[in-house]
């Protein structure tokens, strides 16, 4: 008996054996969390993962019974990595939180409450720390603000023979001008990137036009279909006349992948993003580059807003609220963490902090507070948090917009299409 | 040949116990135990495989197939919804999208892949001096191609002002399609990245290709056969049981298709590459509607059975094995 079964044990021994090696090999994870330990969640660039982990290193000095483990990734995995960590009961502490997503967590019970804490919100502004309610509950902390710039390329615009003032603000009449006569004058070159698709333009547009592009309660689209179809019309137009590229490069153009924008290729003289790109644009480029404000309609209102560039959270299941509020204080409220921060995460809240940001920046790290500062003086209310189905509403928009530019859609309908089936999406979640 | 050499085997050891309770004259006795025995050394040798199968796969799939009855958003609990998910996906035009996008994808990539990467192990089974190297440089790409650098490299590849356009400029085509950023070619971008990776079912062909005894070829051209002759009335007909396993494993694999459409074209423009999967990976992970996206898995995995079932029925009518005739 001890014999006959030797053989089969034996097999199932050695192959798990075998097995085991080969998973040992597979990689460590970072997935379990030892005890003690704070653990904190960012997506971003390898520039933002080198100095946040030094970041990090600084504040464990600091609180010497304080172990900190830094789990970062790109922007799309990062999502889905948050999601299954939630669910599966394995949140990190402290979280790097986006807009899109933060009402759709927040809502769904998976945040702390800020007001449970004993976070100092004393110096920050309290007009960008309103970004970060949802429901009138504070969730998220923004860790800086940009807002909507045009860019341009100087030498461009300089060849076509245009005088330009970044100083004055545009008119949309007038920008077309200034965009077409740089498409008449240099024949390889746009005069503009083609942005039809992009729906945070659409946002401003629409609160110049003196609408929201949701409705309060966010059951439902607030934005008018005619304002909608004007928006595609404008730039329809624009991609007609040759003043933008054809539809199928705009089409290339992914969502805030600026080392696609005609712009950064030098075949455009505008481009647009957000402030906070700025040194990231220039990078790309090497070569002189302007920022000013999008044009407007002159229509009294004011169309401009901050934009929280991403937050910090704290997730309702931590064990450790008082080290992770810690955390987050020295995120957003020391001086000595600002040198390492300084604009990447957006320029500071804190009013003291963006001071001495302010004044040992670089000459571009100044440009864009400057920006930013210059914009709150014209910015009015910040629009609500977006609703929990943001993500459809943009890929929603992203496909009908690029109908328009095909010519699948008229403008009248494709608006229509819009605001109707995310209207309906709004209704059903 | 080797598929039908292992199902010999498993006939072999499921018959076992049964024929030890009636030994035949003609069989030397067994032990009783001797059946019983070999299929556990079998299991034995798959007690690692069994364990991953039913933990992370099949524990996985039955949460999956309960999910797919709840509305779930992944940060609370479930909530039973009975079949609403599936009724939601009778009126959802991008799960209709999608689903043409992929049988799409399948009819054109499938086929064309098929028949390349036999036409390549045809002309890599002759008998040249360094023939190995071309074969490990054609096999290349199968391992490399589904890596996330490659996606990005085609979509550089195939873009407006893409090293395909430059060249198309230089020879004097005027205004050449931004390929992977137009409606019309974008899903075709990523097919003709399938057929390059067509290494693994070439070398899976070559071994097939080994397979055939020469005395066949030899008998053919004496009786005056010329070679295309000999192509399609030897070597297609001994092949077909390869041909049939790239074909099945093809097709599951190319209803799979998720990295490129994510990558390369973001499942745009204009939806046309929105791939099954990559609407459900959008659906569970970016709409938070894991319930749905569950829904939606199930029902790949019956329209992927239903395929592939399709296909076994047709195989007896062009699937040649060599020992059938022999019983």
């Amino acid at each position: 008996m001890m014999t006959k079964y030797t053989k089969p044990i034996i097999a199932a021994v050695v192959s798990t054996a075998l097995l085991s090696i080969t998973a040992c090999s597979g990689g460590s994870d970072t997935s379990s969390k030892d005890a003690g330990a704070l653990s904190v969640a960012w997506w971003g660039s390898q520039d933002r993962n080198n100095y946040t982990v030094d970041l990090l290193k600084q504040f464990e000095k600091k609180n010497s019974k304080i172990k900190v483990t830094p789990q970062f990734t790109g922007w799309d995995g990062y999502w889905a990595k948050m999601s299954t960590q939630f669910a599966g009961g394995s949140a990190p502490d402290v979280l790097q939180m986006d807009r899109k997503y933060l009402r759709s967590y927040a809502e769904r019970g998976a945040l702390m409450n800020f007001d449970e804490t004993n976070l100092d919100l004393s110096k920050l502004d309290e007009e960008s720390l309103a970004t970060g309610e949802v429901n009138d509950e504070l969730y998220a902390i923004p860790t800086g603000v940009n807002a909507i710039a045009m860019f341009y390329d100087p030498a461009i615009l300089k060849e076509a023979g245009i005088k330009f003032d970044p100083t004055q603000r545009l008119t949309w009449s007038k920008f077309a001008d200034i965009a077409k006569k740089v498409s008449k004058e240099l024949p390889d070159t746009y005069g503009a990137q083609n942005i039809m698709d992009e729906l945070s333009y659409l946002k401003y547009y629409a609160r110049d036009k003196g609408e929201q592009l949701y409705s309060e309660d966010m059951k439902s689209m607030a934005v008018s279909t005619e304002t909608v179809a004007d928006w595609f019309r404008y730039w329809l137009k624009l991609q007609e006349q040759g003043v933008t590229p054809p539809a199928q490069v705009s089409a290339s153009v992914g969502h805030g992948e600026i080392q696609d924008y005609p712009l950064v290729k030098q075949q455009a003289a505008f481009g647009f993003a957000w402030s906070s790109q700025y040194t990231a644009l220039k990078g790309l480029m090497n070569r002189p580059l302007g920022m000013t404000m999008f044009p407007h309609l002159d229509s009294g209102n004011h169309p401009y807003f901050l934009k929280p560039s991403m937050y910090w959270s704290i997730s309702k299941e931590t064990s450790q609220k008082s080290d992770a509020t810690k955390l987050v204080d020295y995120l957003i409220n020391s001086a000595e963490a600002s040198k390492l921060l300084g604009t990447e995460r957006g320029v500071p809240i804190n009013e003291d902090i963006r001071a001495q940001v302010k004044s040992r920046a670089t000459k571009m790290d100044e440009k864009v507070i400057d920006f930013v500062s210059k914009v709150s003086s014209v910015a009015g209310e910040a629009p609500p948090v977006d609703p929990t189905s943001t993500s459809r509403i943009i890929d929603l928009f992203t496909k009908i917009a690029q109908q328009v530019q095909f010519k699948k859609l008229t403008p009248d309908e494709a608006a229509a299409k819009f605001v109707d089936q995310a209207s309906s999406i709004l209704s059903t979640s | 040949m080797s598929t039908t050499k292992s199902t010999e085997v498993v006939h072999e050891s499921e018959a076992g116990p049964s024929e030890a309770g009636r030994p035949r004259a003609s069989r030397p006795a067994r032990r009783p135990n001797d059946g019983i025995r070999r299929s556990l050394t079998a299991y034995g040798f798959l007690t690692p495989w069994l364990i991953g199968l039913l933990t992370l796969t099949l524990g996985s799939f039955l949460l999956s197939v309960y999910l797919s009855f709840t509305e779930y958003d992944l940060l609370s609990p479930p909530e039973w919804v009975g079949l609403d998910n599936y009724a939601t996906m009778l009126t959802d035009d991008l799960f209709i999208t999608s689903l043409m996008v992929t049988l799409l994808y399948v009819v054109v990539a499938v086929p064309v892949r098929l028949v390349v990467s036999l036409l390549f192990a045809v002309l890599l089974s002759q008998d040249i001096k360094g023939i190995g190297i071309y074969r490990t440089l054609l096999y290349i790409p199968s391992l490399i191609g589904t890596s996330v650098g490659v996606a990005i490299m085609w979509q550089n590849i195939f873009s407006d002002r893409g090293l395909i356009n430059m060249v198309l400029m230089n020879i004097g085509v005027d205004d050449p399609p931004a390929w992977v950023s137009s409606p019309q070619y974008a899903i075709y971008v990523i097919v003709l990245l399938s057929i390059w990776q067509f290494g693994s079912e070439m070398v899976i062909f070559l071994a097939g290709l080994k397979q055939i005894p020469d005395p066949l070829y030899e008998a053919a051209a004496i009786d005056g056969a010329s070679k295309v002759g000999q192509f399609f009335h030897i070597t297609l007909p001994m092949l077909s049981p390869v041909i049939f396993f790239n074909l099945v494993m093809g097709t599951i694999n190319a209803f799979m298709v998720f990295t490129q459409g994510y990558i390369i074209t973001h499942g745009g423009p204009i939806n046309s590459t929105l791939f099954y999967v990559l609407y459900l990976y959008r659906q569970g992970f970016q709409y938070f509607h894991m319930g749905y996206a569950a829904a939606m898995a199930v029902v790949f995995l019956i329209v992927v059975a239903v395929v592939a079932g399709f296909i076994f029925l047709t195989s007896k009518y062009w699937v040649h094995y060599e020992d059938t005739e022999d019983n």
